[in-house]
């Protein structure tokens, strides 16, 4: 069976043409192309998964030139999970963006209008990390992608979101230049830049060390954990919903899936463990710090943005626990990414219904949302379904993953992380809980100024895609084996022991 | 991997410059040192990136970390023009602010 050469660069060309189209046409069409174009790029995945499903991992190269000097794409079964995530996470927040952004006179362009050719570009940027293989791709793409989300958060247009956004650029450009060091020094000492042929050749010579720190140091910057994550809060709180979700659920993500593949395809084998254990460290410090702040926040999305620098630390915990135990690597690993696929699609799905309510109500302030269950309860539901993930409480994939990570932190007697898992499961707890008081508490009728509140500027179906994005999050109870063999095609870690609370053991 | 040592020398100035800008960008307050800071910091990083080119001492230098510095340029440029711009744009907003 020989893939057609089109099957990996589809889910990235296809995107980025949909950017420059949705720049050119009248604007009030693009509501409907946004729709169209959203469901056609989730399409080019599925062939993707189709031949990873039935042939396995798939290598191609960009127009016949080959690694060293050309760029290769990889497909495997973790970057096929990948791409079906940000398929689905892009056609919840697309479907709620056509309805959220107010619709354009006929002939009139507006600035929200500018959100379909930045999201589109972004969402090829998004597929080609997934796939890419060369390490100097990697820094362009996530430059382009760095770009078209300081155009996001602009679209809010208010002085707080322009401040955001300058602050985004600037820690995406350092970031970015730390990690182009790092690409330089490798390829100085290796003469490619094709992340398989460099994991073929790894040794720990000073220079090759150097670039390594370098590149995941860049790379950790732009994935928030603490304390590098002091440009998040702001960047995600203050840009649109769907600007929200895009940021928080799928381009944090994505910044840290290259550090895990890295590490995977051959870091760990030579970094000294200083480095994976000071990264567990951080995610645990990152745990509890943005957990700390959550509660302190007098904004729903504040609370939802510092939920995310959080949420990060626990996918930095695996490092540090496969160091001592390649028995429980499979274990770990598999659930590190259920952990990152929850949080993509529970914070979107959170992030959206806070859109709602901050529309409705006419602020996210926690005060001004008090009683708003009795008067949204569709956003308010949303919320709730994602809070299950964000938590980790049965039976949400959230659970699954944190369930394996408490299980390894047990099996290699790391009773720190173990405690910090839980202490951070507790601290979701309160912080979101604390939200729910007030969303469930009855407003208070005295003083209450007026009880006319301006009319539902929103659609009823805007919800829907929230809806089923938190709802996606409970699938895999159901049918749970199917994400676990498809992570197993072309895994870098061994799973002899990779045991899923679903299986029998 | 040894240097020849002009290209030592060349990389050890990009590894201060580097250095230097990145001090702006953490240090300063005011936001237009910290843009020019970080534009030191990629003069800094793409100094290095030119002198690690040249692998052996005699032969041609390499190509491809030219072409990554050209591509870095071209990035830092426009990151540069978009700060600048929204730097502008937040002045305006305040000192509108402020006369009103």
């Amino acid at each position: 069976m020989i893939a057609p050469p089109w099957l990996l660069s589809l889910p990235v060309i296809f995107p980025l043409i949909l950017g420059v189209f949705t720049l050119l046409i009248p604007a009030h069409t693009l509501k409907q192309a946004g729709k169209t174009g959203a469901v056609a790029t989730a399409v080019t995945t599925l062939p993707c998964l189709q031949w990873v499903w039935q042939a396995g991992p798939l290598h191609q190269t960009l127009g016949g030139w080959g690694a060293p000097l050309g760029i290769d794409l990889y497909l495997d079964g973790l970057s096929c999970l990948f791409l079906l995530f940000a398929a689905l996470t892009g056609l919840g927040i697309s479907f709620y963006a056509t309805e959220y952004f107010p619709r354009s006179a006929e002939g009139h362009r507006s600035r929200t209008d500018l959100f379909w050719p930045l999201w589109f570009v972004t969402w090829g940027g998004i597929n080609s990390l997934f796939l890419t293989l060369d390490l100097f791709n990697i820094y362009v793409t996530l430059e382009l992608i760095s770009i078209a989300g300081t155009g996001l958060i602009l679209i809010a247009g208010t002085r707080g979101a322009i401040r955001a956004a300058l602050q985004y650029q600037m820690q995406a450009l350092i970031a970015g230049l730390v990690y182009l060091l790092g690409v330089g020094l490798v390829y100085n000492a290796l003469g490619t830049l094709d992340l398989q042929l460099i994991a073929a050749e790894l040794t720990p010579s000073p220079m090759i060390l150097t670039g390594l720190a370098l590149m995941v140091t860049g790379l950790i910057i732009k994935a928030a954990l603490f304390p590098v994550h002091f440009w998040l809060p702001p960047a995600h709180a203050d840009a649109p919903a769907p600007v929200s979700a895009v940021l928080s659920g799928l381009v944090v993500t994505v910044a840290y899936v290259i550090v895990f593949r890295l590490w995977f395809a051959g870091f760990h084998t030579i970094a000294p463990n200083l480095v994976p254990r000071l990264m567990g460290v951080l995610g645990a410090v990152g745990i509890v710090w943005g957990g700390i702040l959550a509660l302190r926040q007098e904004r729903l999305k504040r609370v939802l943005a510092y939920s995310t620098v959080s949420q990060v630390g626990y996918l930095f915990l695996v490092f540090s626990l496969t160091l001592d135990s390649p028995a429980a690597e499979g274990l770990v690993w598999a659930g590190t990414v259920y952990m990152a696929v929850a949080h993509g699609l529970a914070k979107s799905a959170a992030f959206l219904a806070a859109g709602c309510l901050q529309k409705t109500e006419g602020s996210d302030t926690l005060t001004a949302l008090r009683g708003a269950a009795l008067r949204q309860p569709a956003a308010v539901i949303v919320l709730a379904l994602a809070s299950i993930n964000l938590i980790g409480l049965p039976p949400s994939t959230g659970f699954i993953g944190k369930w394996m990570l408490l299980k390894a932190s047990f099996y290699t007697r790391q009773w720190g992380i173990a405690f910090v898992i839980l202490g951070g499961g507790l601290l979701a707890a309160a912080y979101l809980f604390r939200v729910f008081e007030v969303l469930m508490n009855p407003p208070d009728r005295a003083a209450a100024p007026d009880t006319a509140k301006p009319p539902l500027p929103l659609s009823r179906g805007i919800l829907f895609p929230a809806m089923l994005l938190a709802l996606a999050t409970l699938i895999p109870v159901l049918y749970i084996t199917a994400p676990e063999e498809l992570l197993r095609i072309g895994a870098p870690v061994s799973f002899s022991r990779f045991i899923t609370p679903g299986a029998a053991q | 991997m040894t240097l020849p040592p002009g290209a030592l020398l060349y990389a050890l100035a990009g590894v201060w410059i580097t250095v230097i800008g990145l001090r702006g960008v953490l240090a300063e307050e005011d936001w237009f040192r910290k843009i020019v800071g970080a534009n030191v910091m990629g003069s800094g990083v793409f100094l290095l990136l030119v002198a690690l080119a040249r692998r052996a001492p005699d032969g041609p230098p390499d190509p491809v970390p030219h072409g990554m510095i050209l591509t870095g340029l071209v990035v830092a440029v426009s990151a540069t023009a978009l700060m600048l711009a929204l730097l502008g744009f937040l002045n305006d907003r305040e000192n509108g602010e402020d006369d009103t």
